[in-house]
């Protein structure tokens, strides 16, 4: 075995061993982050007073009721829902990567995947966190009903990281072409 | 393509067979029969070393230029 196939070797190894990890954090989010937003919203009151104050909204949580709560969780589900998408197509990748899936149509259809997820994000969260707003104050006196609609951090972070993420697609085209050209060579 | 890969008959004159060549040189039986059939986009110079060291001969009895006009 030459040097330079063991190089190779040790390099699949520590790509494997990383994208195990990476897949492993992306399942436990899965799991976590609707547990957090089931709570949050119906569980423990002190998180969702917590997450509409981020929001700009302050109303006192138990003064929210009952059927706007389920409505406002619903709706905020949606960029949720999103979010998850973005973690199943990230395990998906780095599982790919440990079967050896790197230069493939699959692991370039898993970047695109979640870089068009990210720029829907970035439209549906603050009209989600907008119409939230509406809900959760709609049974406040008159004066006290308020729309908060916000384009923060995570918009920004999910709109840039969705950037990168449509060019290392388009990267990646190149590069499988590359890789398919090699394959031709012996 | 006008490079020509002449190894089924360097393969015959020194009366090798295509599988001892794949396991000498380190690629597939696919792989040499695609090298003889001239389907493969390149060679490297390691695998045309091995090939040349198996069969005894120089890459000029491997490869010939035809000119396709």
């Amino acid at each position: 075995m030459t040097q330079e196939t063991i190089s190779a070797s040790e390099t699949l190894d520590r790509i494997g061993r990383v994208s195990l990890l990476i897949q492993g954090l992306a399942l436990l989010f899965l799991v976590v982050l609707p547990a957090y937003h089931l709570m949050s919203w119906f569980a423990v009151d002190g998180w969702l007073q917590t997450h509409l104050a981020h929001r700009g909204v302050h109303v006192p949580v138990d003064e929210i009721a009952g059927s706007n709560r389920v409505f406002a969780f619903l709706v905020q589900t949606v960029p949720l829902a999103i979010a998850l998408l973005v973690l199943f197509w990230l395990q998906r990748l780095f599982a790919g990567y440990r079967r050896g899936e790197v230069f493939t149509l699959s692991s370039i259809g898993r970047f695109r995947a979640m870089a068009r997820m990210l720029f829907l994000f970035t439209l549906v969260n603050p009209l989600a966190g907008a119409l939230v707003s509406v809900i959760v104050t709609a049974g406040q006196p008159d004066g006290q009903r308020i729309v908060v609609i916000g384009f923060g951090i995570p918009e920004i972070a999910a709109l840039l990281t969705g950037g990168v993420l449509a060019a290392i697609g388009w990267v990646m085209v190149e590069a499988k072409r590359l890789a398919d050209d090699n394959t031709q060579i012996v | 393509m006008p490079i020509v890969v002449n190894l089924d008959v360097m393969l015959a004159t020194r009366k090798k067979r295509s599988n001892e060549l794949a396991q000498f040189v380190g690629i597939t039986e696919q792989n040499v029969s695609l090298l003889k059939s001239g389907k493969v986009k390149g060679v490297r110079f390691s695998t045309l070393a091995k090939i040349c060291e198996f069969l005894d001969c120089q890459p000029g009895d491997l490869l010939a230029y035809e000119n396709e006009r």
